[in-house]
């Protein structure tokens, strides 16, 4: 409540907490013109590429919609493979002549509820890709969007709806995808083992590497919840095999091998990915588990990112947030209370996981009963989480 | 958090949800001091961005030198001063042709640029002006935190929505007082729990415990100062509890807070009934009072509050529930006054009204612990 009066009322005013980290900046003057200050990370806009070209026509015909779009696309999965939040920022500034227009073009919405998910603003996102619809009523790209949010925040129903005329589509790799959909969302509620067989046998042998990264990490989360670690990490690890770059997989991944006692493998794991912020944190609660003092220094670089991120007024990223101080700050209670926060906004069997491991640590197992009780009514099978939940009940 | 959604379908079809960011969005920081003649000003501004606009990297190998910096030195003083001003009154301040160094940042190096705003100290609002690579990238900031000469700090955030940021020199942070002054009376009253536990406490604060049961008070002073003995417990409890959560010395889990609020109403409405708590009725109204704070504070998360004024913000938050409670009490004490001599008021308003609000209070812990909707409300 408060948060939202300070951003109506006083919109430009924010925490002060990162005045001091900021009034610590520390400058000096390099020693030598041949020191090298910054390396440069690849990109989209210094390789010689079309965007160049791109750029160079859209600065001289302004408002030309289909450069636009595709220079914003182009930002947007630059920005994914490198894990780059930059790039929405660019992408957006491209489509700002239609953003907030009455009715924006149809290409508009479908990249702006990229961005807006992105952002986390899942209604926003849910609005845009029902614009799309609308207009397009079979668009697979815009009713994969939208079944992936509306799981996302558990609205099962609506979101098989979404996908299911995905899963008759004509196309094989289309197909595929809205099959992976529907099993992601039957397997949460009751039919785990049919959604995994289902979309097993979908696969096949002869689906391309690329069409497999979302069928194989959805097989390694059903088959993770009903306790089969082995199966799970190999299409965890086949997931990452055709899509390497790929920081959601990795962090299945991760995760299972920090559960399994395996923190050494993570590094390893996580050394070939972009340095994303859930990587970081992965790689950290690693690096601790293992002993090794390298894990305090990613620690604060992910604090100052949460205090950053808060600082420009941005919405939280409450489950990275809740993990970070439950897993790395050491502070059950202040975890315990964004994961609450956390599970109002998004219901996934990992927010639950979260949530229920913060109140057995922070020793408020009540707070775990919604956890329960949503296990109950969705029939969701997780044999972690049900062990879990029996752990905070028991204490 | 990270969440895949299906995207491009004859991509690979995993998309990272959006917080990936291992570099978070581009800021740029202006750090402003106050100085001789004016303000001094210290911009750290992303090497990585300026590239992208400028391209610092001449030779093209991927690593920029401070000696290709200094070479765009012109090019990049040139760009930034292009977009951002000061002014006093609306009277530009002369900005001085910056010194160039760098910085080494969680994110990577900064450029910085410090230099002097000329224009004295005085007049009645500084308005600054930033429009730095909000054409180029639309979730661009600029954070801004500045000294005034009274040694007040501030944090303003540009933004392509509000690039201007005015701040006023003399004035009092009575705006933000005001408006968390109403959030705070707008939190008592849409908050029926904390309504209702008030009511049970005023409403026996005018008798006094016997071993028979609840007896009036003799002498309207001595009621009445039992009254605003009870509401003073309470004020200061949870003023206490309510600070220290929205500094962030204490957090709660929100539930546990939840549940111990439908106790404390349930528990005093017993006790209405039926006195058993030991010690004087304010010292369990103290209690339960830190109890009520914590649930004060669960809306105002401690990150979301503003920095400055800091103590301008919780005071009015803190005196917008007090205004609130007197209210409340204002509205509430007359009638009990005036019918506290009355034996119906002990034998069957109090018992029966705070049975009921014993049974609503036992409703809502069931579904707060529980999480159960057994009846509508909160």
């Amino acid at each position: 409540m408060i948060g939202r009066l300070a951003r109506a009322s006083l919109p430009a005013f924010v925490g002060a907490a990162w005045f001091l980290g900021l009034a610590s900046a520390n400058p000096y003057v390099p020693a030598s013109p041949d020191d090298v200050v910054e390396r440069l990370q690849p990109s989209p806009l210094r390789a010689r590429t079309g965007v160049t070209a791109l750029r160079a026509r859209l600065a001289s015909v302004p408002g030309d919609l289909e450069t636009a779009t595709s220079l914003a696309r182009i930002y947007l999965d630059a920005g994914r493979r490198q894990a780059d939040e930059r790039y929405l920022g660019r992408a957006k500034a491209v489509l700002l002549p239609w953003w907030d227009a009455p009715s924006p073009p149809v290409a508009v919405l479908a990249l702006s509820a990229r961005i807006r998910e992105a952002q986390h603003d899942f209604d926003g996102a849910l609005g845009d890709l029902g614009s799309v619809l609308a207009a397009r009523p079979g668009d697979p790209n815009a009713l994969l969007a939208r079944a992936n949010l509306l799981e996302l925040t558990g609205r099962y129903d609506e979101a098989e709806a979404s996908c299911a005329p995905v899963a008759r589509d004509a196309r094989d790799a289309t197909r595929l995808v809205g099959t992976a959909c529907l099993a992601s969302i039957n397997s949460l509620r009751g039919s785990a083992e049919g959604s995994y067989r289902l979309l097993q046998s979908a696969i096949g042998a002869s689906a391309p590497p690329a069409d497999q990264v979302f069928p194989q990490t959805v097989l390694g989360e059903i088959a993770l919840r009903l306790g089969q670690n082995g199966t799970a990490e190999a299409h965890f690890r086949r997931a990452r095999g055709a899509d390497p770059a790929n920081v959601y997989a990795t962090g299945l991944l991760a995760d299972l091998l920090l559960t399994e006692g395996r923190a050494g493998e993570v590094p390893a794991l996580v050394a070939l990915s972009p340095p994303a912020d859930p990587l970081v944190m992965r790689l950290a609660i690693a690096l601790r588990t293992e002993g090794d003092q390298g894990w305090r220094a990613l620690a604060e670089r992910l604090a100052e990112r949460f205090e950053a991120a808060r600082a420009r007024g941005d919405r939280p990223h409450l489950q990275s947030e809740a993990r970070f101080w439950l897993d790395l700050a050491d502070n059950p209670a202040k975890a315990l209370a964004l994961a609450e926060e956390n599970w109002r906004v998004q219901r996934t069997p990992v927010d639950a996981r979260l949530l229920v491991r913060a109140a057995i640590a922070a020793d408020v197992p009540a707070a775990a009963t919604p956890v329960a009780n949503w296990m109950r009514s969705t029939g969701l099978e997780d044999k972690p989480l049900a062990q879990l939940v029996d752990r905070a009940r028991a204490s | 958090m990270n969440r895949r959604i299906a995207g491009l379908l004859l991509l690979a079809l995993m998309l990272q949800g959006g917080n990936a960011g291992a570099h978070r969005p581009s800021d740029s920081y202006l750090v402003i001091q106050p100085a001789d003649n004016g303000y001094s000003v210290v911009w750290s501004i992303a090497i990585r961005d300026l590239e992208d606009v400028l391209g610092l990297d001449m030779d093209g190998d991927g690593a920029v030198t401070w000696g290709e910096i200094l070479g765009r030195r012109e090019a990049i003083t040139g760009y930034a001063m292009s977009r951002f001003s000061i002014a006093i009154d609306r009277a530009p301040c002369a900005l001085a042709r910056p010194d160039v160094l760098v910085d080494k940042r969680a994110d990577g190096a900064y450029v910085v640029l410090g230099f002097a705003a000329a224009c004295g100290r005085a007049g009645e609002a500084l308005t600054l002006a930033y429009g730095l690579f909000f054409d180029q990238d639309a979730e661009h900031r600029g954070l801004l935190a500045l000294t005034r000469a009274d040694g007040a700090r501030m944090a303003a955030v540009f933004s392509p929505s509000a690039p201007v940021v005015t701040i006023p020199l003399n004035a009092e942070p009575g705006m933000r007082f005001a408006s968390f002054f109403r959030e705070g009376l707008h939190h008592l009253f849409t908050g029926y729990d904390h309504l209702l536990f008030l009511a049970l406490v005023l409403l026996p604060s005018v008798l006094g415990r016997t071993t028979e049961g609840w007896k009036p008070t003799a002498g309207f002073w001595r009621a009445f100062g039992g009254s605003a003995g009870i509401l003073s417990a309470f004020t200061v409890a949870h003023a206490l509890t309510l600070t220290s959560a929205a500094l962030g010395v204490v957090m709660l889990s929100s539930r546990l807070v939840e549940c111990a609020i439908a106790l404390t109403i349930l528990v005093t409405a017993i006790d209405n009934v039926r006195p058993f708590l030991p010690g004087r009725r304010w010292q369990a109204t103290f209690a339960f009072g830190l109890v009520h704070g914590f649930g004060f504070a669960a809306t105002l998360q401690p990150l979301d509050l503003p920095g400055p004024g800091l103590a301008m913000a919780l005071l009015g938050f803190n005196l917008g529930i007090e205004a609130g409670q007197l209210l409340m009490a204002s509205l509430l004490l007359p009638v009990v006054f005036a019918i506290r001599e009355r034996p119906v008021f002990p034998r069957r308003i109090l018992p029966i009204g705070s049975a009921m609000a014993g049974l609503l209070a036992a409703i809502w812990f069931a579904e707060r612990a529980f999480d159960v909707r057994l009846i509508g409300g909160r």
